[in-house]
């Protein structure tokens, strides 16, 4: 009579999606990057940056400690960074503040109200803010305002708008045909200069400006990716685009999971009327040419209404939204007169809670899946709008934007490392889900075997 | 299992005479099914009483009703099922006529269910715990504290062994029958007055279903609850019902309270019922299947239902259907539909 099979997955959704990703090489790999890319665009102010972090003595009060790097980031950037401190402490203070670790709410709510205190102190407390692009900081370190010496300098840097006009262009920097000589000349390669067979005039040179903190002029760490147009690292413009390109992949995807979960529910619980408008509606979106639909949305959207990367998600969950709610609707629908449905309404629970218990929790996995797909799939079209202008706004970099950026086939770089990352990151997340799917799609294995 | 082996540990019939202490009653039920292949009545003019303390069996192969019954008298049909006549009366009230919300306080509160199936009627992706704990919650405002002590205190009611460690596992990592203890628990779990138990151990091993109707015999002896038990097993009936109605296609057939139904059936259905049951072989007699099957719903004949099978079949049967007659059977409310019920007795 008892019908488990010891090796059929079972449980909840996320413990078998841990176990299939567990069971994977490949997406476990496929998980750990995506999470050293999260953990790139999360902490990308304090990575890269043309402030210090810590300035020992202003010019004016003397003794005064400031904290340039920090006074730039937003409540929102606190708010992730203290999250993603959390995160990783969590097998500690999880250990520390709970007996049982089953217990995952109450951990993930302390987690998400410290990081909101956390924001909200900050954004209470700090002054006015200069936008996080270019700042003044190292040109007062240079001129001896403040001492460099007294200055607490991150990881890289160079921030993600700094420009040095005289390197526009310049390949990685570990490459032989990078090297420049002290005059700013290239030293050897095409853009050795040469001497003008007829008037007999060398180009203008172009020293290269070293800057405070800065990796000498021919270190092979100063551009590790080469630089762009004007002249920015393309490796620090990476880590920035990652927020970008990262964050409007999970928005777009956590966006059109709600709608579609929301829609497809009422559809398959309620039937009648309101099933019949919303299949119709489910349709009717689904016949939209989605990309032309995004476009024409983007042009006509005010950037400083709605940021790019809030409105690019919200289209491409507006047009992604009926993959999820058809297959919700059918699992509610398959669902809705399952013996622990009735079971439950025979407890006098209220339709509400029948749905939201009951019906809900077992009917999300293919859409979750579906959703896992679309995370990827989002951050696809994020970059062809990107690389067609129409997503975030210069100067802030997304990988899209970033292959634009130049189509000299010189210019290589520009197109490789900003491809290659978006190539990575999308197999990544097709990966994971390949595994969420293994875990919870009806299809490959019967969930709701009963036996009779 | 011998009909009379326990006599002794059931509790005394209640009084059938007096009428006001009527717990439920269903009269003229008629329950109508729509589907593709038409329209029919899976139930049809089905009426029964039950009485606090009392057991009341519905009898019968699949497909004779005794289901959609239970789902009538619950409003829990899916939607292609309506009821289209009679009434349903709990404790004086007509269940029919109260609204969604009136309805949605009785269910749980005042009348429980437990299902065939433990291992569908549970959900998959809670742990058992959680959803005792939730039919405790619907009872009142309990803390979270006083909710979990309750949950644990009713696994425990129904005789569970280590209720902390079993309240934390979810549904399938648990047997069949602990399954059906949980959802017993379930079901008491907000002290419903009437417990409405279909096929409670038909999925179950039959030593395992000893156990559950031993259950249900304390669990009703502590709280004097009335109990509808659905069931197709005659040994279900005999350990643990006070009486039975026996249904056939959509109607009740045979009325009749415990010993009398076995020393002394009436209709031809019931008797082809006692000599189909394996306990028969058990004692050395011959097994004898009743031939053919239940009609589909399309398939059902004029006049009396049973006459296909019915080995004592006479013209009349397929003209008159018989009515549910009253017996004077001095000392037992019985009723029996059948034009030759003297002649089934010599059978």
């Amino acid at each position: 009579m008892r019908d488990a099979r010891p090796d059929e997955p079972r449980g909840d959704a996320l413990s078998r999606i841990r176990a299939a990703i567990r069971a994977r090489p490949f997406a476990r790999a496929a998980l750990a990057i995506l999470l050293l890319l999260y953990s790139a665009a999360i902490l990308a102010p304090l990575i890269a940056s043309d402030r210090p972090l810590l300035v020992g003595s202003s010019g004016g009060d003397p003794g005064r400690r400031r904290w340039p790097l920090l006074e730039a980031l937003s409540p929102l950037e606190v708010f992730l960074i203290v999250l993603w401190a959390l995160a990783l402490l969590a097998p500690l203070w999880r250990l520390a503040l709970f007996r049982r670790p089953s217990r995952r709410g109450p951990a993930l709510a302390a987690a998400l109200g410290a990081a909101l205190i956390a924001a909200l102190v900050f954004g209470a407390s700090s002054r006015a803010r200069a936008p996080f692009a270019t700042s003044d900081w190292k040109a007062r370190m240079a001129s001896g305002e403040i001492d460099p010496r007294t200055a607490v300098l991150p990881p890289i840097r160079m921030g993600f708008a700094e420009t040095n006009l005289a390197e526009a262009y310049r390949p990685p920097t570990w490459l032989h045909s990078a090297e420049i000589s002290e005059a700013g000349y290239y030293v050897r390669g095409p853009r050795a200069p040469v001497k003008d067979p007829v008037t007999g005039v060398v180009p203008a040179p172009s020293p290269v400006d070293v800057r405070p903190g800065e990796p000498a002029r021919n270190s092979p760490w100063r551009h590790p990716l080469g630089t762009d147009s004007l002249g920015r690292d393309l490796f620090v413009r990476l880590i920035y685009g990652a927020r970008v390109s990262l964050s409007v992949g999970l928005l777009s995807a956590a966006a059109l999971f709600l709608i579609g979960v929301l829609a497809g529910a009422a559809a398959g619980y309620f039937g009648g009327a309101v099933d019949l408008l919303l299949s119709r509606g489910i349709e009717v979106v689904l016949c939209f040419p989605a990309f032309f639909l995004v476009l024409l949305v983007l042009s006509s959207t005010d950037p400083d209404v709605l940021p790019p990367v809030l409105s690019i998600a919200l289209v491409i969950a507006l047009v992604g939204w009926p993959s999820v709610a058809r297959l919700v609707r059918a699992e509610v629908l398959r669902l809705r007169e399952a013996d622990f449905v009735v079971a439950a309404r025979a407890l006098g629970c209220s339709p509400a809670r029948t749905i939201l218990v009951h019906v809900l929790p077992n009917a999300l996995g293919p859409a979750i899946v579906a959703a896992s797909f679309a995370v990827g799939a989002g951050a696809l079209v994020e970059a062809a709008l990107s690389y067609l202008g129409l997503g975030v706004q210069h100067p802030i970099p997304s990988w899209g934007s970033l292959v634009s950026e130049s189509h000299h086939a010189g210019h290589w770089w520009l197109q490789l490392f900003p491809g290659l990352l978006i190539l990575l990151s999308v197999t990544c997340y097709n990966l994971v889900g390949e595994a969420v799917r293994e875990a919870l799609d009806p299809r490959l294995f019967d969930h709701q075997e009963t036996p009779r | 299992m011998k009909a009379g082996s326990t006599l002794r540990d059931r509790a005394p019939s209640p009084d059938r005479g007096s009428r006001r202490s009527v717990l439920l009653e269903v009269a003229a039920l008629t329950t109508r099914f729509e589907g593709a292949g038409g329209a029919w009545a899976a139930v049809e003019d089905a009426s029964f009483r039950i009485l606090p303390g009392e057991t009341l069996a519905l009898l019968g192969e699949s497909g004779c009703g005794k289901t959609a019954t239970a789902l009538s008298i619950l409003d829990l049909l899916p939607r292609s099922g309506r009821i289209v006549a009679g009434e349903i009366r709990y404790r004086g009230e007509d269940l029919r006529k109260l609204s969604r919300a009136e309805m949605r306080a009785i269910r749980g509160a005042e009348i429980g269910m437990v299902f065939q199936d433990p291992l569908a009627a549970l959900d998959p992706v809670q742990s058992v715990g959680q959803q005792v704990a939730e039919a405790v919650r619907l009872s009142g405002n309990l803390s979270r504290r006083q909710v979990r002590e309750r949950a644990i205190e009713l696994l425990g009611k129904v005789e569970l062994p280590e209720p902390e460690r079993i309240a934390r596992e979810l549904p399938h990592r648990l047997s069949g029958g602990m399954l059906q203890r949980v959802m017993i628990a379930i079901a008491i779990a907000r002290g419903p007055s009437l417990l409405v138990a279909d096929e409670p151990t038909s999925a179950l091993d039959t030593t395992v279903q000893a156990g559950i109707l031993d259950l249900f015999r304390r669990l009703q002896a502590e709280s004097g609850m009335g109990i509808l038990l659905i069931t197709h097993d005659l040994a279900v009936v005999a350990q643990n019902a006070h009486r039975a109605e026996v249904m056939y296609a959509g109607r009740i057939v045979e009325s009749a309270p415990f010993p009398d139904l076995f020393l002394r059936p009436r209709h031809p259905y019931t008797i082809a019922l006692l000599r189909s049951h394996p306990s028969r072989a058990a004692r050395g007699r011959r097994l004898e299947p009743i031939p053919g099957r239940v009609p589909g719903p399309a398939e059902r004949l004029s006049g009396c239902r049973f006459r296909d099978r019915c080995p004592i079949a006479k013209a009349r049967c397929a003209e008159v259907e018989p009515a549910l007659i009253p017996l004077s059977v001095p000392g037992a409310e019985r009723a029996v539909a059948c034009h030759y019920d003297e002649e089934a007795i010599r059978l």
